[in-house]
């Protein structure tokens, strides 16, 4: 689930790495990675991931037109309440008070606050990171919610608004430590490509203003957070499918694989994340599974991955011919699905 | 105030019948193998869905999935209670196949039938009641009900899915007139069932009803 080898990071102690993830109406800016946030620390693979808790926050003390600093406040203890509530996640946070400083400050805090970028006309928000280079801890992560856009912090949403509560959900994904996900459907019109769907709050597009369906989590992202900081029977109650993609008897680098559920219908996915096309999508409820296979067509590449090897989108969508059954605390056993050139 | 039958009071009423039932010249002990036939089954449609603006519902394609009909090897052990009362236990192996038929992917992949072997095993216990009144001839036929404990491991055997069974039915016997040494009776028999299931490999907790029919080799001693 990891992509490591994004940046090359030298193996010095304690190297301060600054990232950012960005939430966007249309996916024009790179991100890191999906699922989990990696390294390849010479030839050692490190998961960027907070190692003390609760992860203390602050809010800035600025509002915006419809949401003052104590909604921005009321709509991220939400938020962070949606990620700690997830009882097979360890992670916990707690709001340690308003600040004047600014989310993107390498000051130690972890921040969240508005901020205007209207250069960025298509970003409604933003995280960013420090990271401990050598054991991949995170040491701060900061949010901007660009006030150059309308929000709102009203119960059922509210027109022509973006949802507070449902933005920063997905940024808390990320401050958490996870990538994006690429469950979720989008088509190419003539003003660019807009979203159908998506059933993961890590989907890089936002759906929509007045939505506010991405303020629940769904399977994909509960078991991303779960794989990330396990916890009451996760690893034994949960089995996971492992594998590779091949194409011409080759690996395929980049395929997006989804495990469906066939009894409760739930989707989780993850990437072939190696030159040799191997996957593994963990948390999985254990019990026969569905497994489609195709390449990343509902957003840009590079809202997945980031200075890696060229991600294969040549080849036709299909399903693995049998049913894989996830066992209970294990993996499936390594399956292979070969797919053809478009 | 009525009277109560306690646990001990039936014990010693079964250990009466039994005794009387080995006095009858039938044997009291009937061991018997086969085959049984067990109907398929299907479960409602699964369909893998996204969320969409306003909180509809986007279909990436839809699942049928179906555990396919199988036959099953059986075998059975039995002992007389009383002249019409058969308490018996039975042990069965199987290896039906679940089958997911996917359709209509908003991606136009073809439709495409998936497929796990399962390896299921039962494990029975019920009573027959024989229905003197309707034999025909040396044709014995009987009602039978009971309950059981189903086992199935999916392909691999990484995945053990428990449930339990429930049956009412009925059949013949068809005793032959042989009768050597230790041997009382032997003969076939033949039932049909409605075969109820609940949990196992089932994608829901509802309970499900197949059709099943046997056919078996018994002796008595």
């Amino acid at each position: 689930m990891t992509v490591y080898g994004e940046r090359s990071i030298a193996a010095r102690r304690r190297i301060a790495v600054l990232l950012t993830v960005l939430l966007v109406l249309l996916p024009a800016h790179p991100a890191l990675a999906y699922l989990k946030f990696g390294f390849e620390i010479g030839s050692r693979s490190v998961t960027a991931r907070w190692l003390r808790f609760p992860v203390r926050y602050f809010v800035t003390n600025r509002g915006v037109p419809g949401v003052s600093a104590t909604d921005l406040q009321g709509a991220a203890a939400r938020a962070f309440a949606t990620w700690q509530g997830v009882p097979t996640a360890a992670i916990t946070y707690d709001f340690a008070g308003f600040t004047s400083n600014q989310p993107g400050e390498d000051d130690g805090r972890t921040t969240l606050g508005f901020q205007s970028v209207p250069e960025l006309d298509r970003v409604l928000a933003s995280t960013s990171f420090l990271i401990d280079g050598l054991t991949g801890e995170l040491l701060e992560a900061d949010i901007f919610f660009n006030s150059a856009f309308a929000w709102s912090v009203a119960a059922g949403g509210e027109r022509n608004r973006w949802d507070l509560e449902t933005i920063a959900v997905h940024e808390i994904g990320h401050l958490s430590g996870l990538g994006h996900s690429a469950i979720g459907e989008t088509e190419v019109g003539a003003s660019g490509r807009r979203v159908l769907a998506a059933e993961a709050v890590m989907f890089p597009i936002a759906l929509g203003t007045n939505d506010v369906s991405g303020r629940l989590l769904r399977p994909d992202d509960v078991a991303g957070i779960s794989d990330l900081y396990p916890d009451g029977g996760f690893n034994d109650d949960t089995g996971s499918v492992s594998g590779r993609i091949t194409k011409s008897g080759a690996g395929v680098f980049g395929a997006h694989i989804v495990a469906f559920d066939i009894a409760k219908g739930e989707l989780v996915g993850n990437f072939s994340l190696r030159a040799d096309g191997q996957f593994s999508i963990a948390g999985l409820r254990p019990g026969p599974h569905a497994i489609r296979v195709e390449p990343i067509d509902d957003a840009d590449t590079d809202s997945f991955f980031d200075n890696v090897d060229p991600v294969d989108l040549n080849f036709r969508s299909k399903y693995y011919e049998q049913l894989v059954i996830v066992p209970r605390g294990a993996d499936s056993g390594a399956i292979e699905v070969e797919v053809a050139g478009k | 105030m009525g009277r109560r039958v306690t646990p001990v009071m039936l014990a010693v009423w079964l250990l009466f019948e039994v005794a009387a039932a080995a006095q009858t010249g039938e044997g009291r002990v009937e061991v018997g193998g086969g085959v049984r036939w067990l109907g398929g089954t299907s479960y409602p449609r699964v369909s893998a869905t996204e969320t969409s603006l306003a909180n509809g519902r986007f279909t990436l394609f839809d699942s049928d999935t179906r555990l396919e009909p199988a036959t099953r090897v059986e075998a059975r052990v039995g002992a007389r209670l009383t002249s019409v009362l058969q308490m018996e236990g039975a042990f069965s192996y199987s290896r039906p196949e679940l089958q997911t038929r996917i359709t209509s992917d908003v991606e136009g992949i073809s439709d495409v039938t998936l497929t796990d072997r399962i390896t299921e095993y039962t494990f029975e216990g019920g009573i027959t009641a024989q229905l003197a009144r309707w034999s025909f001839g040396r044709l014995a036929p009987f009602a039978a009900g009971g309950l059981g404990y189903l086992r199935q491991l999916h392909d691999g055997h990484g995945l053990v899915e428990t449930g339990q069974t429930y049956y009412v039915g009925g059949g013949f016997r068809v005793p032959f007139s042989l009768r050597r040494g230790l041997v009382k009776a032997s003969g076939i028999r033949a039932d049909a069932r409605a075969q109820f299931s609940r949990n196992g490999v089932a994608l829901d907790e509802d309970t499900r009803i197949v059709p099943s029919l046997s056919a078996s080799f018994f002796v008595r001693f």
